[in-house]
């Protein structure tokens, strides 16, 4: 009983029991009004949205700087011939130092080592001595084997030519009569203080 | 209802005036800067200068209703003291449209910087990039940065 009584609706006098017009009319007004600014909304957000993304672009400019150590020398060959001698002492060592070298770095705590490809005879000694680039520490002459020496140290970041290099062949009396032989002397640029 | 409208009316308010151009890009610039680079072999200091290749970037505009402005500007990344990046137009692209100015080069800074200017479409606008300022003091490393181009 109780559910058939909430079906029940009182009629207001003067209100016939059917479709309001008026009302149906105010509706239908307000859900085209409702249609129109959702479709204008939407517009409006699509057009923000291309606003912010259209008119700008994006690229990536990327270079990198390799490490960089290069060595060169002004002349690939260099003699030298112990011919003399004071009376009573060892020969007279002689020295070159015609040539010179170039260098560049792009890396800081360098240094330029040095060696032969082979020993040198019993009592014959080749030196080489390098001048340091500006900041840099030369280790002063110092005699070259098969193990590479430290003749200069400290370069960082720089690019200078014509440093000098000099060499000095020493012989000993006992080392006698040497034939003619040839070295090959590598300058390397490495890491290292 | 008069709610309603009120609030649609105050939302067309945010809905801009007039439909902004559209920008696309093109190619990235990847450099790798080696002893090759350098002046003259051992003992020269690198080429201060390094150029892309003509079009490495190309800039593509669209849907421009009238007359816009081309502007570019550095962010983020990595970048060295002293070392300057570059931007000039090298073509003109095609289009309905006109274009002109950015044929020298522009440094590209932290601040929009207009490149060039035109007039409705153009299409496939080539851009040639260039540093400046390199030097052995520069450490060695990988150094990058975005580029953003706006049209406007």
């Amino acid at each position: 009983m109780q559910a058939a009584s909430d079906q029940c609706h009182l009629i207001p006098r003067g209100r016939r029991w059917g479709p309001n017009k008026k009302q149906n009319k105010t509706n239908d007004m307000k859900t085209k009004i409702k249609s129109i600014a959702a479709a204008i909304l939407t517009a409006g957000i699509l057009s923000l949205g291309s606003a912010f993304a259209g008119p700008t672009a994006t690229q990536t400019v990327t270079y990198a700087v390799s490490a960089i150590n290069e060595l060169a020398v002004s002349a690939p060959t260099v003699s030298l011939t112990v011919n003399s001698a004071t009376p009573g002492s060892a020969p007279n060592s002689v020295s070159d130092s015609s040539t010179s070298y170039d260098i560049t770095t792009n890396e800081v705590g360098q240094k330029i080592t040095a060696a032969i490809n082979s020993d040198m005879p019993s009592g014959v000694t080749l030196s080489l001595g390098l001048a340091a680039p500006t900041g840099a520490t030369s280790a002063g002459t110092l005699a070259l084997s098969t193990s590479a020496v430290d003749l200069v140290t400290g370069i960082s970041t720089l690019n200078e030519t014509g440093k000098t290099i000099t060499y000095t062949l020493a012989a000993t009396s006992a080392a006698g009569v040497v034939a003619s032989a040839s070295k090959t002397v590598t300058l390397t640029i490495t890491a290292g203080l | 209802m008069k709610t309603l409208v009120r609030n649609t009316l105050a939302l067309l308010a945010f809905i801009p005036a007039g439909q902004a151009a559209d920008l696309v890009s093109s190619g990235d610039w990847t450099e790798t800067i080696t002893a090759a680079n350098l002046i003259s072999g051992a003992g020269s200091n690198l080429q201060s200068q390094l150029q892309s290749l003509s079009g490495v970037t190309t800039l593509t505009i669209s849907n421009a209703p009238g007359s816009w402005s081309l502007r570019v500007r550095r962010s983020g990344g990595t970048w060295p003291a002293g070392v300057t990046l570059l931007v000039k137009r090298t073509s003109a692209g095609s289009g309905s449209g006109t274009i002109s100015g950015g044929d020298t080069f522009v440094a590209v800074t932290g601040s929009d910087t207009e490149i060039f200017s035109g007039t409705e479409a153009r299409s496939n606008v080539s851009l040639q990039f260039k540093l400046s300022g390199l030097s052995v003091g520069i450490t060695p490393a990988t150094y990058l940065s975005s580029i953003i181009f706006t049209v406007q």
